[in-house]
């Protein structure tokens, strides 16, 4: 047994135990489902961003930036992370406040519409169901590599660990366990890169190399759009490209469930605002910071097959044992972070939204535990006939949920007039608009222009579909004093300590992207304006 | 024009914390007035 199963092994056995010991103290429904709503900030970052990162970044987008495709990459990740802080203060805060136990019920709550609850919940489980395969893919991919284990049987050991605390424990033992793999893997990921730039000769001699298209064998490696070819032939089109789905990815940051259902955990409103900001720092650093050390492995082989595990192989062969064991510890917390949020959240709107139960406060529980143990099983026997193209799979998704969910939920907390029956069929148009035009993309073999992208689609269809099933349709004075009662501040909010410490941490976030400009542009855009 | 990516990646967030910052302000401030 080599080091690295020897870090793997020790991990999995310390989130089982983790995650088995917090599930003693779950006791009601509000524990199981939303950790009893008194999560602080540390917990609901830590679960934000280990939620939202998972094996696929590593091994999809990174293995992307190795290939040359830096640059959109680049964009995208930088440009999502604003969706935090405009996620929670104009639509997460009011979810915390509708005291929903899911997503799904929030919508039933400000429209009064049960198919609309139905519909988010089906929508939630389609979603999350693939996101999950993907990461659990991500996972056997990276655990088999560097294990030797079979992927059948990596998937088993690690499906156990996280099947077992999301049963036991439900939200509580997520938020614990993914604050700590969120600890481990930015960590790890922050550090390589110091490792990679010295085997690179240094930041400004790998700078230098990686201009040179002979020496890394691909155009454009760190210089702006990315290597022509390796989506669109023109420069400008893979900018537009980066730009929508950054665009796109705010929106997934802002609304998806695995992000927005955070907040319903948080201690208050002030929680969810500073935990979206330290988000957005802690994922634009350990972002950027990655896909500069994926691009830069490239300096010192520039022929890993297959590409996907290029930063596999720079923890086992570029940096100190020690450190690429705490990374690859990092790449199977990442994974498991994920697939357990997303179990959560599927065991959750099974039970929650679809199913109807009599006297939920008593057996809800039991009977959330039994649903996420079936779901659980189900992903499992799914899994083990490997979906194909997991980088692909996550863009599906993410593309699908921000066109169905964004429209509507950012105008139900901004737009009096809008209708149960607006709500409903823009999600409804948001969803087969997005899905419908990804799956002829992928089945014809084709790329459609950027401007009738599978998501932009599903966005023209979910306006349409809210302004006319908006005006065909009136509010009822139920939606009405929804919308009234949503916008009164709680009493509790109003503390000036924690207003004071919310704007500071806004006004915090801003400085650190002035600064992140600065450094950005002096230590690769003005190096490599020399360069050209 | 490296320059202009790493512009619109930081200037889209300062914007959107800005615009965070001015909604919490005014949201508070209205329901001191009331």
């Amino acid at each position: 047994m080599n080091l690295f199963m020897v870090g793997i092994v020790i991990s999995l056995i310390a989130y089982f135990v983790i995650g088995n010991v917090i599930s003693l103290k779950v006791k009601t429904l509000d524990d199981y489902y939303v950790a009893d709503r008194k999560a602080p900030t540390i917990l609901i970052t830590g679960s934000l961003v280990a939620s939202m990162t998972s094996c696929g970044f590593f091994i999809g987008d990174c293995g992307e930036a190795y290939m040359g495709f830096f640059a959109p990459i680049f964009i995208i990740s930088l440009i999502a992370t604003a969706g935090y802080p405009l996620g929670a203060t104009f639509f997460g805060k009011y979810l915390r406040r509708s005291g929903a136990l899911t997503v799904p019920e929030y919508y039933k709550q400000r429209f009064s519409d049960p198919r609309l609850q139905m519909l988010a919940g089906i929508i939630l489980i389609c979603i999350c169901f693939t996101y999950m395969l993907s990461a659990i893919d991500g996972m056997q991919t990276v655990m088999s590599y560097v294990t030797g284990w079979g992927r059948n049987f990596c998937l088993v050991i690690a499906w156990v660990v996280f099947t077992s605390f999301v049963v036991t424990a439900g939200s509580k033992g997520v938020l614990f366990t993914d604050t700590i793999m969120f600890m481990i893997f930015t960590s790890a990921a922050i550090l390589s890169l110091p490792a990679i730039i010295e085997q690179s000769g240094g930041w400004f001699n790998a700078l230098e190399i990686m201009a040179d298209t002979e020496a890394v064998g691909v155009d454009n490696l760190i210089e702006f759009c990315g290597s022509t070819g390796w989506m669109y032939e023109n420069p400008w089109d893979n900018f537009t490209w980066a730009i929508i789905y950054g665009v796109v990815w705010a929106g997934v940051m802002s609304v998806s469930p695995w992000q927005s259902s955070r907040y319903l955990m948080a201690k208050n409103e002030h929680v969810v605002t500073r935990s979206a900001a330290w988000s957005c720092v802690a994922v634009f650093t350990f972002n950027g910071v990655a896909l500069f050390a994926a691009a830069m492995i490239r300096v010192s082989n520039s022929a890993i097959d297959p590409y996907s595990t290029a930063y596999i192989w720079a923890a086992q062969n570029l940096m100190p044992t020690i450190l690429g064991v705490i990374f690859v510890t990092g790449l199977i917390a990442a994974a498991i972070s994920s697939a357990s949020t997303f179990l959560s959240l599927i065991g959750f709107s099974v039970v929650n939204d679809i199913m109807k139960i009599k006297d939920k406060e008593n057996r809800g529980v039991k009977i959330s535990k039994w649903a996420i143990l079936i779901v659980s099983l189900l992903i499992l026997f799914v899994s083990f006939f490997r979906p194909p193209m997991v980088w692909w799979l996550t863009q599906y998704s993410s593309s699908t949920i921000a066109a169905s969910w964004l429209i509507v939920s950012f105008t139900s907390v901004w737009w009096k007039r809008v209708t149960k029956n607006g709500a409903f069929y823009s999600m409804l148009g948001g969803f087969l608009g997005s899905v419908i035009t990804r799956t002829i993309t992928i089945v014809a073999g084709i790329t459609l222009p950027v401007a009738l992208d599978p998501f932009m689609v599903g966005i023209y269809c979910a306006i349409i579909g809210l302004l006319v099933g908006t005006y065909t349709s009136q509010p009822t004075e139920e939606n009405l004093a929804q919308y009234v009662k949503m916008h009164i501040i709680p009493e509790e909010e109003k503390d000036p300590a924690e207003i004071r410490r919310t704007k500071c941490t806004l006004i915090g976030l801003a400085i650190y992207m002035v600064i992140a400009f600065i450094l950005l542009a002096a230590l690769w855009a003005g190096p490599i304006g020399k360069l050209a | 024009m490296e320059y202009l990516m790493a512009f619109i990646v930081c200037a889209v967030n300062v914007a959107v914390a800005v615009i965070c910052f001015l909604k919490e302000s005014s949201s508070f401030k209205k329901a001191e007035v009331k």
